[in-house]
């Protein structure tokens, strides 16, 4: 390998993407965008779900009960029209997640020391929302009981209860690393997992097949330059803009989102660094395999969407997958970085404890760059 | 009489013209096998696959218990977390240790449960435990708490009953799933993959065609022979909602309903005709994109701008209501945003026309309005 023929070809890309006015505003807008884009919106808060009362009861109490959920800022009244579907209308074109039906006589049997029935019909298609939803039901529901209770106590006698017959027992919580339980804390620092898989892998394997298409690989098939060269020659500088764009989401999640960072800087950089070369490398080995840039754009682009919802566990945690998933996401090193980024960044922890996925994420950008490599033809059957 | 034959003529001819180009497209996209693979791919495999995706929902998830009490009461209550949600376990009494596996990850929550817990309950008072939570993850954080919120509730709930001779007034709250009862991850997975697909391909393969065009000349060509722009757009986005078409129908029929029993609730017709509908409105936007570059490597870019906010943010993977105002208003703009509840309307909840006209209609206007974008600016560009 001559080091100066790479840095020569590493010279020339760079060139083409400083030439190119818009791909280089785009390839560092895009992530910042999609960053800001996605931390605002794939938020997992629970806030102004359409919920439909049905009161059947419409006495003062029923009506204090469901005001119990719609004053919160996790429900917000949806409207129903005509008597009898009309829970079920609002289900079926999306206006409501929840039907709440409160039964006749709930006043007179909460009065008499009855239990009280109350059925929530909660639109399961989506179950990851429904889940929470039903969460939050319950959570108010308990509250008023609580609230409930006491009032009958005070109202009921002589003898004022003991707390501990009202609520025998308390859970006190504290949440370590988000005590607010803010969604942007989870969400802003594992967005640097997708970009990062997202942008590389298409900026390279775009560069490499336009080569193909265009014909100008036959320049480098015709000259004395090797595989290896003119690979690294296309490595460099998306490694490079990679990299960079890691650092500057890294920046804005700290300052714009105000997600404090509690781990080693120098340690987390190099995180970003193999897990960059990682992508990147999955990016060539993509390139390897299409003649065509569509082909190169689709497959690079579907393939990121695919890792990162699927195989990540960004959304939900890898070991509630199949057992043939989990395989499969070890195939790609998102999650090894997303557990890195909730380790390192967020809980403070140091490569003492992170060395194996370290050392997971280098031993996967080598192999995947040296499969690249193995793959890769100079002379092309286009 | 002899105007309109003439005019009937004249459509005849216009729309055999669309078709060949419409033949062309097609014959293009066979000849790239790696991009046949793939599309034949992320109708089927990928769907299956994504049956088996990760769930937001505990499982086993490790507790760790610090039972200071060690009293008949302090075992009764660590024996409610119990499976499948929670995996109890004892740990050292150390705090640093403690700390040491929450940072790890090797604990998601550590219970404490005070010395006089027991005491407190025979002396009816307020028996208080902590409850210590990692919550790097929000979700998982939210929910642990949560359930063990629940499993404390009635526990309390059973003690109040037993030592209370008043009956206090409770309402129970029984909540139904309704369209999918047990919450089976794999309906809600398989559609929501299968509409990230449907809306990937129907963007990418439009746009990267038609800077392909751009950037062979071969456009140029096809400006010089008897076709207009919109012949030449409108053969773009038929082409491409065909091939969306037919992957949806193999998708939907063969894998999800045939194989993995995701129910289809309502009218075929009625889904596979808003398909082929989206399918166009979306490869419209995908024309708009091309237009914006120059080279496959702009389009790649532009189209990531695009593809991912529809992808991530239109309600399958989010909750839409609970976004910032200003992003509602955005997403609006997003055919996938309609597409979504039309999709769940149709398979899951069985909607009939009149339950979804609403979303196609704006679908469909979206789409009119990215069509005739996309042919004026390409129009401009090229006249």
């Amino acid at each position: 390998m001559n080091l100066a023929r790479v840095l020569a070809l590493a010279g020339k890309e760079a060139r083409e993407v400083r030439r190119d006015r818009l791909y280089l505003l785009l390839a560092f807008a895009l992530p910042l965008i999609l960053l800001v884009v996605f931390a605002y919106g794939m938020t997992t808060d629970v806030e102004g779900i359409g919920l439909v009362v049905i009161d059947e009861d419409g006495t003062p109490t029923s009506r204090r009960y469901a005001e119990g959920f719609l004053s919160t800022r996790h429900f917000v009244h949806a409207r129903a029209d005509a008597a009898a579907a009309r829970g079920e209308t609002a289900l079926i074109d999306g206006r409501a997640r929840v039907v709440l039906w409160i039964g006749p006589h709930f006043e007179r049997n909460l009065n008499a020391g009855r239990p009280a029935e109350v059925l929530a019909q909660i639109d399961g298609a989506f179950t990851t929302s429904a889940r929470t939803i039903h969460g939050y039901l319950e959570a108010i529901n308990a509250q008023t009981n609580a609230e409930l209770r006491t009032e009958t106590m005070a109202a009921g006698g002589a003898r004022t209860p003991s707390a501990g017959l009202v609520a025998p027992v308390q859970l006190q919580t504290r949440f370590l690393y988000n005590p607010e339980l803010r969604s942007v804390v989870t969400v802003a620092p594992s967005l640097l997992m997708l970009v990062l898989l997202l942008v590389p892998p298409l900026l390279i394997a775009v560069s490499v097949v336009r080569e193909k298409e265009s014909g100008a690989i036959f320049n480098i098939a015709s000259s004395t330059v090797t595989r290896l060269e003119f690979l690294l020659g296309k490595l460099i500088p998306v490694v490079v803009i990679g990299v960079a764009n890691g650092l500057l989401l890294w920046v804005v999640v700290i300052v714009w989102f105000s997600v404090p960072f509690r781990g080693s800087v120098p340690q987390f950089a190099l995180a970003i660094v193999l897990y960059v070369l990682a992508t990147s490398g999955l990016g060539l080995l993509v390139s390897a395999a299409v003649r065509t840039q569509q082909a190169a754009i689709i497959i690079t682009t579907i393939t990121a969407v695919i890792v990162a919802t699927q195989f990540a566990g960004m959304f939900a945690p890898l070991e509630t997958a199949s057992p043939v998933n989990r395989a499969l996401a070890r195939l790609f090193p998102a999650a090894d970085f997303l557990a890195i980024v909730r380790g390192m960044y967020l809980r403070g922890a140091g490569i003492d404890i992170f060395w194996p996925e370290l050392l997971a994420l280098a031993a996967y950008a080598v192999l995947v760059l040296a499969l690249a490599h193995a793959l890769f033809h100079k002379r092309t059957t286009a | 009489m002899s105007g309109l034959s003439r005019f009937a003529r004249g459509a005849g001819r216009w729309l055999r013209q669309v078709a060949a180009l419409v033949g062309k497209e097609w014959r293009q996209l066979l000849r790239d096998t790696a991009l046949v693979g793939f599309v034949v791919f992320i109708f089927t495999l990928d769907i299956l696959i994504a049956a088996g995706a990760p769930e937001l929902d505990l499982r086993s998830a490790p507790i760790g218990l610090i039972d200071r009490d060690g009293s008949v009461a302090s075992r009764e209550l660590a024996g409610r977390l119990r499976a499948p949600y929670f995996d109890v376990r004892a740990v050292a009494d150390d705090e640093a240790q403690v700390a040491r596996q929450l940072e790890r990850g090797q604990l998601r929550a550590v219970l404490t449960i005070p010395h006089d817990f027991e005491r407190a309950f025979v002396r009816g008072e307020t028996a208080q435990v902590q409850l210590v939570v990692e919550a790097a993850d929000s979700n998982l954080g939210y929910l642990v708490a949560s359930y063990t919120e629940r499993i404390l509730a009635t526990l309390a709930a059973e003690y109040s009953l037993a030592r209370t001779a008043v009956v206090l007034p409770e309402v129970q709250l029984q909540a139904r799933y309704r369209f999918n009862p047990a919450l089976t991850e794999a309906w809600y997975a398989t559609i929501s993959e299968l509409l990230t697909m449907i809306t990937v391909a129907s963007i990418l393969l439009p746009a990267a065609a038609m800077v392909r065009e751009k950037e062979r000349g071969t456009i140029e060509q096809l400006l010089v022979s008897p076709l207009s722009p919109l012949q030449i757009v409108l053969a773009k986005v038929v082409a491409m909602a065909g091939v969306v078409l037919v992957g949806s129908t193999v998708a939907v029929g063969l894998v999800m309903h045939g194989l993995l029993g995701v129910p289809f609730a309502g009218s075929p017709l009625l889904f596979f005709s808003l398909v082929a509908l989206y399918a166009m409105t979306a490869s419209g936007l995908g024309v708009v994109a091309a237009t914006f570059a120059r080279s496959s490597g702009q389009v790649g870019l532009i189209v990531l701008l695009l593809v991912m906010p529809i992808t991530m943010l239109s309600g399958t993977w989010n909750l839409r209501e609970s976004m910032p105002g200003w992003l509602q208003v955005a997403i609006d703009l997003s055919p996938l945003r309609y597409f979504v509840d039309i999709t769940y309307g149709v398979l899951l909840k069985g909607a009939d026309l009149a339950a979804v006209a609403k979303p196609a209609a704006l679908m469909v206007m979206l789409g009119l309005a990215f069509l005739a974008l996309g042919t004026a600016r390409f129009r401009r560009q090229f006249r």
